[in-house]
């Protein structure tokens, strides 16, 4: 256990911020299980009202908003000082980890003690204790040092190499950290100027407002825990297969389109919030649209990656399918990643689709939904990328290596039967974010019936995690590095041409999104600001 | 700093026909889409996405709202009559609502305290949602063509009581 702090300082932290993931991980999860059997009617094992909401608000806050930060850091860095092989300011990175290790724990006391019953979303004017909203904003400001640390470590590799075209990892690392300042700088906004007046003075909010601020950050969130999860497939599949990625300019490409149109498509969250102009929600909505071409460049190009190794490794028109390695938990779980992200990019486009919005908005549907996105994609990514990273980070060979193969077929398994139980129920019209569904008795009976049946899925997977829990952690606690290097994370052998003179410019994409997201933000800003605020009191009472 | 150091048609040609294909098909499937869901909108008139606002202190709503709902409770309420609804911790004001089929009703729609959501469903698989924003009214323009009971739930997290929060639009003939 000791000499996972032994090594160099970028190692350290990539290990302080990877095992720190995992713990979340598995405390969300276990915090998963227990909304799952309470939310099923008929269920034995049932929480107070309190206890759930509290624990939902932890859910949302260590999974979606902690695990994802936390791993992307600590994975940024070991990827990054391997892959460009120049140093890292280390001060910049110990200003991070320290900011994000206590903004993490001040959230996670309000949270844990009951003092932040808001949701991971704590929509004013819902009062949450003030440790929330400065643990927020500690955790924001302290991610930004990884990010400049990466920009700086990147603008010296780039010193050194002028001339040649940016790796297909680091694109997407890049693309990754400015989505995500692009996401942050508003809810930085949001936090100082609405949460915390509010939080330490009682100060009146304009719901709208904060709403408003909320999702400009809120939507490109959900590209910066993606964007790893691309990095990771675009890096890792073609690795496993020993092949060259289908096309490298597509995937830049398709991150290009990431850093560009994730930002100015917020307000698809707001579709039926009154006081934003409908005419705008349409235009949020088909730059949505566009955004999800991107997704598609991906899809593509993983899939042709996969033809050519199958087809190299001797298939035929679709005998290429069977021979690759499905028994490389590592490759199987991306692939699986990518599938349930195919599911959950058409249950994205249904939500996003303007007035079909007003029939999934806030039922079941949508935890369907995110569970298939960011609750697979990214985390099934994550959790397969973990194994690799046991070896090759912490030096670990990984235990029950059998049971690794089957834990990314479980969670798929249990994710499918659990999201389309739950995506059903939302279309009958079942909430989300409710404790008692049975509504005294007055809930349609098909509600029962897929909501038992979405709760055997939610074990299924909750299963196949705590599985992936045991086996990381008891990997770190027993098993002590022998030289087993399955796995070549950390070795790029890849040929850099020459830069290519647009696609490797990041600086035009910066400017390029800049003015979207200046065209897709001001005028409901502007609109937002001219019909004057409606401020409300703050409420703290109820929660 | 230069942004375009070489011309955009040689950059266009560094692609592969594969490549090219492939980026126009995905822009053509989005560009469908996005007028899919606009003539969607012109042709659906069961989920129209309500335009009409207004900005309303809460305590002024609730007001109204406890005005109407004493005004008209247990009657059928007429035809070009305001219906003001609130949601608050942890009710719906007024919790029934009597409505005449056939015939088109605006709901104002808002908040006494915090986020509430109008959920809506009916027997017959109506399911329809929008925000309950404190401080600002929505107005939902209803029609019902058979009579019956339909469902309001709350679907936004407002509190302790969220899951109580219960109310119901009767349509009678
Ligand atoms: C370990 C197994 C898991 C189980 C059993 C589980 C179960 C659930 C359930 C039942 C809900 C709905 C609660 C409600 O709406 O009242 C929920 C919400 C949610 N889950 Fe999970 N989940 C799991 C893992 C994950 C993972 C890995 C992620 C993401 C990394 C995730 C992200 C979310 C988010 C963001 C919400 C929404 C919270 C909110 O509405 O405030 N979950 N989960
Ligand atoms: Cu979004
Ligand atoms: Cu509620």
């Amino acid at each position: 256990m000791r000499d996972i702090f032994k090594g160099s300082f970028e190692d350290i932290f990539s290990r302080i911020n990877i095992g720190f993931a995992i713990i979340l991980l598995a405390l969300g999860g276990l915090f998963g299980v227990l909304q799952l059997l309470s939310r099923t009617p008929g269920s034995p094992i049932k929480v107070s009202a309190a206890t759930y909401y509290q624990i939902l608000t932890g859910h949302g806050v260590f999974l979606a908003v902690a695990f994802t930060l936390f791993f992307i850091m600590g994975l940024t860095v070991f990827m990054s000082t391997r892959i460009l092989k120049v140093d890292i300011n280390r001060l910049l990175l110990k200003i991070s980890l320290c900011m994000t290790l206590l903004g993490a724990v001040l959230a996670a006391v309000s949270i844990l003690t009951g003092k932040a019953r808001v949701l991971y979303t704590f929509y004013a004017p819902m009062k949450a204790h003030p440790f929330f909203y400065i643990g927020a904003a500690l955790l924001i400001l302290g991610s930004w040092f990884t990010a400049f640390a990466l920009f700086l470590q990147y603008l010296k590799w780039r010193k050194q190499n002028p001339d040649r075209e940016i790796p297909v990892p680091i694109f997407g690392l890049l693309a990754t950290w400015i989505v995500w300042i692009e996401a942050t700088i508003p809810v930085v906004i949001d936090v100082l100027k609405v949460y915390l007046p509010m939080a330490l003075l009682g100060a009146s909010v304009d719901v709208l407002e904060a709403r408003t601020w909320f999702w400009f950050f809120g939507h490109p969130l959900v590209y910066f825990w993606l964007l790893p999860a691309i990095t990771l497939w675009y890096y890792l599949i073609p690795k496993r297969l020993g092949v060259e990625l289908f096309s490298k300019k597509m995937a830049k490409i398709a991150f290009i389109l990431f850093i560009i149109y994730s930002t100015p498509i917020g307000l698809h969250h707001q579709l039926v919030d009154p006081g934003v102009d409908a005419r705008l929600k349409y235009l949020h909505t088909v730059l949505t649209l566009i955004v999800g071409s991107a997704s598609m460049l991906t899809a593509f190009n993983i899939l042709a990656t996969l033809e050519r190794a199958g087809r190299k490794a001797g298939g035929g028109f679709f005998g290429w399918i069977i021979k690759l390695p499905w028994r490389d938990p590592i490759f199987s779980g991306m692939i699986l990643a990518l599938i349930a992200f195919g599911f959950g990019g058409i249950t994205g486009i249904i939500n996003t689709s303007y007035q079909l919005n007003n029939v999934v908005h806030n039922t079941s549907w949508i935890v369907g939904h995110f569970h298939t996105t960011v609750g697979t994609a990214v985390a099934l990514t994550f959790m397969v990328a973990s194994y690799g990273l046991l070896t090759e980070l912490f030096n670990r060979k990984v235990i029950a290596y059998s049971l690794a193969r089957i834990h990314p077929y479980l969670w798929v398994i249990g994710i499918f039967i659990f999201s389309m139980n739950y995506a059903l129920a939302g279309l009958a019209g079942a909430p989300r974010r409710t404790y008692d569904l049975t509504f005294g008795g007055m809930a349609p009976e098909i509600w029962y019936t897929y909501l038992k049946a979405g709760a055997v899925g939610g074990v299924i997977f909750a299963l196949a995690g705590a599985i992936f829990v045991l086996i990381f952690i008891l990997s770190i606690l027993v098993n002590k590095g022998e030289e087993v290097r399955i796995f070549k994370f950390g070795n790029p052998h890849e040929n850099l041409n020459e830069k290519h003179s647009v696609i490797d410019n990041i600086k035009l994409w910066i400017v390029v999104a800049v003015i979207l997201i200046i065209l897709g933000y001001s005028i409901p800003l502007y609109q937002l600001y001219s019909q004057g605020l409606s401020l409300v009191p703050p409420v703290a009472k109820g929660l | 700093m230069t942004l375009f150091p070489r011309k955009l048609e040689e950059w266009y040609k560094t692609f592969t026909k594969e490549e090219r294909n492939w980026l126009i098909i995905a822009l053509i499937i989005a560009l469908i889409m996005s007028t899919t869901t606009l003539t969607w909108h012109a042709l659906d008139r069961e989920h129209q996405v309500p335009v009409e606002t207004m900005e309303v202190a809460p305590d002024v709503f609730m007001e109204k709202a406890m005005r109407f709902s004493m005004e008209y409770a247990g009657k059928v309420i007429p035809e070009g009559v305001d219906i003001y609804l609130a949601g608050v911790q942890f009710r719906w004001i007024p919790k029934e609502l009597k409505l005449k089929k056939g015939v088109t009703y605006k709901i104002w729609i808002s908040s006494g305290d915090v986020l509430h959501g109008f959920s809506l469903l009916g027997y017959d698989g109506t399911v329809y949602n929008v925000m309950v924003m404190p401080g600002m009214a929505y107005a939902v323009n209803v029609k019902f063509d058979k009579t019956g009971v339909y469902e309001i739930r709350c679907n936004e997290y407002c509190g302790l009581g969220h899951q109580y929060m219960i109310g119901k639009i009767v349509v009678v003939e």
